[in-house]
């Protein structure tokens, strides 16, 4: 323990010199107050005494005044009263001859007659002479009275209008009556007798006055409050006392104008005037302000001396036990222990030593031992720490109140909280609320002695982790009696996987009981020990009767001994087995089973049981033979279909074609109009059936599965040459446009199936033109993505368009957008359905856009291989196909004022028989068409003289007025709007070029559109 | 001439006609030139559209090109483009490699 605060010393040292302190200064104030009661006194009573002189100076000479004036009053010669001039010389004598008179009186003598008049004065004052002043207060009063007065003071009317009092004496003739007054005026500010008193000092700024009862100030210092009645009552204390209780002496006041003074009055014997002097208390106490900084200055050395000589007393008498203090803190801070403390002192404190060493001692011996025992103590509280903190069980103890005293690291692993989160809280916050009120119940029974099953027992209760999840716990509890007190310690386990662990047992011991499958276990040498309830139900035995038998018991003969070796040879070797048993029951009767058997394995690999699951599949197997049956019979009947369809095929198609081979012979024979109508008729009635024959043959082909693509290869180009050629005499027929393009990075050597393709390609073409009046139908040919051989064809025509509502249905069988359009347009409805098929058959996809009234875009995708060696001649494969084949030599019209087009076109028709006509500007042109028969016409559109539209129209003109078959005429055009080629289908062109012309797209259009050619012929001979 | 920009490959069966066409534009640059100069845009117009109907069937898709924009420029009298193009066509014309196969 270390010494806090001051040393005793400095305690002692302050206590007694604080002591010192109060005593002096106790002493020199009473010293003081005492010295100041006297002082003042000794100055209120000098001042007393000076005034009380002065009055009484001042009272004397009054009387001498009085005295001096009834002398002079004695000798005037009475009898001369009335004589002025006389009267005048004997005052100026008597005054003249005794000096004194005018020493007391120095405002002058004044003789006044019975009737008040002035009848005499010195110093002489002619003006006054004669003037009645009986109205003067001491004149009516010394008449009245007849003896002397003093008057109050007044203001006199004569210059310089002093303020004076008269002294006044009556003077009686000889029969005793008043013959007349004499009077002496005494100046109030003049340095008479009475005057002085204002040049009176007290100290240096104390000061005399004198008043009178009326309150009238008769002398002052200050000349102008003379005569002023400016002390009202309660000004100043001690003044107002004077008046009125007759108050003589000294005191403390307050004068009229503020200053504090003593102040000290006296009154009169003669008169009832009042002496008072003032002495300012500033000035009269500054001795006393003086003396008591002296009395302070003493005082604080006293004290600073007493401190000083207590201090070293002190610190001689005090030193041996503040060493001994020293030492005794040092040997608590110090870490070697000192032995013992050396004083050199006797007495009380060397004593004091002696038993402080003994002490040491002895604490020394006993810190030794304590010392051992924290070390014990500490060992046993790692141990027991260790244990706490390397455990898996929760460890928890709670006192009494159920407060948690200490949490170890697994309670804080399975709680989820820290363990100064919960110590020193309720350890109800680790239980759930029914749990919680529970263990209330559980600790206070045990309290009250009623020992709880739940004390040393372990059971299952609900904990609650710190994120509130509720789980089960181990819990054993046991108490310790630490004397005083009781702690509870809770040793808990978080079960949850356990509990978890049991549960998953549970449900698949149920799945196993109530299986619906036979589940059966063996040990490894196949005897029985357990069977599913499943396992009695099927095979009728008791489980009494098959524990410790084999599977053997079931064995009905039909299974093959291999069967079974395989059996043990798989499950032995550590796999599972599948197979088929055919079973004996209980009662004889054979079942079928599925079996599946494998090993049960322990964690080091070996074999310990062996599970045979087995489905009854009597049952399934009784189906499959049916089904055989029913398959063969299936199998019979649809080939049978096939048969009827491909003899139906054969059967109805010969008789058709025989009939119209026959309609066509017919036709050839010289008919009439109505039997040539009868035979177009039957032809075309024919030709309808056959093609609704081949839909409906290849419609059930495609849902039979029976058809199947071709892979051959084929020139897309050629391909579509042919089909836009076909199409593109009925398009002309309808008087709408057709082009086909094929965009130029499109493979055109395929491998596929073209006959199927064309068939599509034809049906949309098909649709197109025959729903499209006005216009045109576009087909076009593209990639569907650049790195594919996946193409993308699509038809554009610009006809009736579908109906949004009918849309999604046009792909399906027998459906036309509107049943009103199969009676204007014909079809059998097949068509896009058979389209269908086939795209799809041909990995591509079919769909449409459309718009009612602006046309339909029908899209379809499919996917072709690409020939490995591509053909060496390719553009003149292409090129060369018209040139073969077209063996009649047209005659053509080649209308062009730009000589570099004609020479181009002539050198593209160069290797074709084809005769070629020229002309510069349309008016050439039809002059020259009126003079010969041409194929065809090639029509440049802008051109001088007359341009192609004009000339195209005078051609229709010419050939309809002279009964001519319309040729066809193309128009050679570098315009590509649509409204250039609607403009020039309405001036009669058949069909349009696009400038720059290339040679493939020129001999396509001229085979296109030359009728009954030989390019014609190819196309339809194919089909 | 080994600009391989301007190698151009041509049918062998218009290698006749080649010669006269190329001939041809420059005259058609003179006429176009002349023209400029008393503002006959519709003169322009029909040469270069004739330009375009022509270059693209000989094989020269640059003079359809050409002709395609001097006939645009016309119709906005945008002499400016009118000259640029008969430079380029120009330039192409001195600077063309003609293969014959």
């Amino acid at each position: 323990m270390r010494m806090h605060g001051f040393s005793l010393k400095t305690k002692m040292a302050t206590v007694v010199s604080v002591l010192f302190l109060f005593i002096f200064a106790a002493g020199a104030l009473m010293f003081e107050s005492t010295f100041e009661e006297h002082f003042k006194k000794t100055v209120a009573d000098q001042q007393f005494e000076l005034t009380s002189k002065i009055a009484r100076d001042i009272d004397t000479q009054i009387k001498e005044a009085q005295k001096i004036l009834i002398s002079v009053s004695r000798i005037i010669p009475i009898d001369d009263l009335n004589n002025y001039p006389a009267m005048q010389k004997h005052l100026e004598k008597i005054v003249e001859t005794r000096f004194f008179i005018r020493t007391f009186f120095d405002n002058g003598i004044l003789l006044y007659s019975k009737t008040g008049r002035v009848i005499g004065e010195v110093p002489y004052s002619p003006e006054r002479y004669g003037k009645d002043l009986s109205y003067r207060e001491y004149f009516q009063y010394t008449a009245k009275t007849r003896v002397p007065y003093i008057s109050k003071p007044y203001r006199s009317i004569k210059p310089p209008f002093d303020p004076v009092v008269m002294f006044t004496v009556p003077i009686f003739n000889r029969k005793g009556e008043l013959a007349a007054i004499l009077g002496g005026s005494v100046s109030l500010t003049k340095d008479t007798f009475l005057g002085g008193i204002a040049k009176v000092k007290i100290g240096r700024t104390g000061y005399m006055y004198l008043y009178n009862a009326d309150r009238t100030i008769i002398v002052h210092p200050d000349k102008t409050r003379v005569l002023q009645k400016d002390m009202p009552p309660g000004a100043n204390r001690l003044f107002d006392k004077a008046i009125n209780e007759w108050f003589e002496g000294s005191g403390e006041t307050v004068t009229s104008r503020g200053l504090h003074v003593i102040g000290t009055f006296k009154r009169f014997q003669n008169t009832d005037w009042i002496l008072a002097a003032n002495y300012p208390v500033k000035e009269a106490y500054a001795p006393l302000l003086k003396e008591r900084w002296y009395m302070a200055g003493y005082t604080a050395l006293g004290i600073f001396l007493s401190i000083l000589i207590i201090l070293i007393v002190m610190r001689r008498s005090l030193s041996p036990l503040s060493h001994l203090a020293s030492q005794a803190e040092a040997i608590g801070r110090a870490d070697e222990r000192l032995r013992s403390v050396s004083v050199e002192t006797g007495g009380e404190i060397g004593a004091l030593a002696f038993s402080f060493n003994e002490m040491l001692k002895r604490l020394h011996d006993r810190e030794a031992s304590l010392k051992r025992t924290l070390e014990d103590l500490k060992e046993r509280e790692a141990r027991i720490s260790s244990i706490m903190n390397t455990t898996v069980d929760g460890i928890i103890t709670i006192d009494e109140d159920r407060i948690i005293e200490s949490f170890n690291q697994a309670a804080e692993k399975i709680f989820g909280y820290a363990a100064d989160e919960v110590i020193g809280r309720n350890v109800s916050i680790l239980m759930p609320d029914p749990h919680q009120s529970r263990n209330d119940q559980y600790v206070q029974a045990y309290l009250k002695g009623a020992r709880s099953k739940v004390l040393g027992t372990a059971r299952e209760v609900l904990g609650r982790r710190k994120n509130g999840t509720m789980f089960p716990v181990e819990l054993s509890i046991s108490e310790a009696d630490l004397g005083n007190r009781r702690i509870f310690t809770g040793i808990l386990r978080d079960i949850t996987e356990r509990k978890k662990a049991e549960e998953e047992l549970q449900k698949l011991y149920r799945a196993v009981e109530h299986s619906s499958a036979v589940v059966i276990i063996t040990d490894t040498d196949g005897a029985i020990e357990y069977v599913n309830p499943k396992f009695i139900q099927v095979t009728g035995y008791e489980k009494t009767e098959v524990f410790g038998q084999t599977p053997r018991i079931l064995r009905s003969g039909e299974t093959s001994q291999e069967t079974y070796r395989e059996l043990w040879d798989t499950i032995t070797s550590g796999e599972e087995w599948q197979g088929i048993f055919h079973n004996k029951k209980k009662n004889g009767e054979f079942y079928w089973v599925s079996a599946s058997i494998s090993p049960l394995k322990d964690t080091s690999g070996a074999i310990t049981h062996f599970v045979g699951i087995q489905e009854d599949i009597t049952a399934i197997k009784l189906y499959e033979q049916e089904l055989q049956k029913a398959k063969e019979a299936a199998e019979s009947a649809n080939q049978a279909k096939s048969d009827f369809l491909a003899v139906m095929s054969h059967e109805i198609r010969t008789p058709m074609n025989v009939i119209i081979g026959m309609a066509e012979l017919m036709m050839e024979t010289p008919l009439n109009d109505e039997q040539k109508r009868y035979a177009e008729t039957l032809m075309h009635a024919g030709e309808n059936l056959l093609n609704i024959i081949n839909d409906i043959l290849d419609i059930s082909k495609i849902e039979a599965g029976y058809l199947e693509l071709e892979a051959t290869e084929f020139n897309l180009q050629e391909l579509l040459d042919k089909a836009c050629g076909i199409m593109a005499i009925r398009a002309r027929d309808k008087g709408i446009g057709l082009s086909c393009n094929v965009l130029s990075d499109v493979p055109v050597h395929l491998i596929g199936d073209p006959h199927r393709l064309g068939q599509v390609i034809l049906n949309l073409l098909g649709n197109a033109v025959k729903f499209t009046d006005n216009g045109e139908v576009v087909l076009e040919v593209n990639k569907e993505a650049s790195d594919t051989t996946t193409l993308l064809f699509s038809i554009r025509d610009t006809g009736i368009g579908i109906p949004d509502d009918k849309v999604s249905r046009i792909f399906e069988k027998f459906t036309q957008a509107d049943s009103s359009t199969t009676r204007k347009y014909g079809g059998t409805g097949l068509g896009l359905t058979i389209s269908k098929r086939l795209v799809e058959l041909m990995g591509g996809r079919i769909w449409v856009s459309s718009s009612v009234g602006v046309g339909s875009t029908f899209y379809f995708t499919a996917n072709f291989q690409l020939q490995k060696e591509r053909p060496q001649t390719e553009p003149a494969a292409v090129a060369a196909m018209p040139e073969r084949e077209i063996l009649r030599p047209l005659r053509i019209l080649l209308v062009d004022d730009s000589e570099d087009n004609r020479l181009l076109i002539l050198s593209f028709l160069k290797k074709t028989p084809f005769v070629i006509d020229i002309a510069d500007n349309g008016l050439a042109a039809v002059e020259k068409y009126k003079t010969a028969t041409y194929d065809l016409v090639l029509m440049d559109i802008q051109m001088p003289v007359m341009d192609g539209y004009t000339a195209t129209k005078e051609v229709r003109d010419w050939e309809r007025s002279n009964n001519r078959e319309p040729t066809p005429v193309l128009a050679l055009t570098a315009y590509a709007f649509q409204e250039e080629i609607r403009k020039s289908y309405d001036a009669g062109f058949n069909g349009h070029l696009t400038k720059p012309i290339k040679k493939n797209d020129l001999l396509y259009a001229i085979a296109a559109y030359t009728k009954k050619t030989s390019a014609h012929k190819q196309y339809t001979d194919k089909e | 001439m080994d600009h391989n920009a301007f190698t151009i490959k041509i049918d062998k069966d218009l290698e006749d006609l080649i010669p006269r066409y190329l001939e041809n534009r420059r005259r058609d640059i003179e006429l176009i030139q002349e023209a400029m100069g008393k503002s006959d845009f519709e003169t322009i117009r029909v040469l270069g559209h004739s330009m375009k109907g022509s270059g693209g069937g000989y094989g020269f898709d640059a003079i359809t090109e050409i002709g395609k924009l001097i006939e645009e420029s016309t119709k906005k009298m945008d002499t400016e483009e009118i000259s640029r193009q008969i430079e380029a066509l120009s330039e192409y014309l001195d600077n063309i490699n003609i293969v014959y196969e």
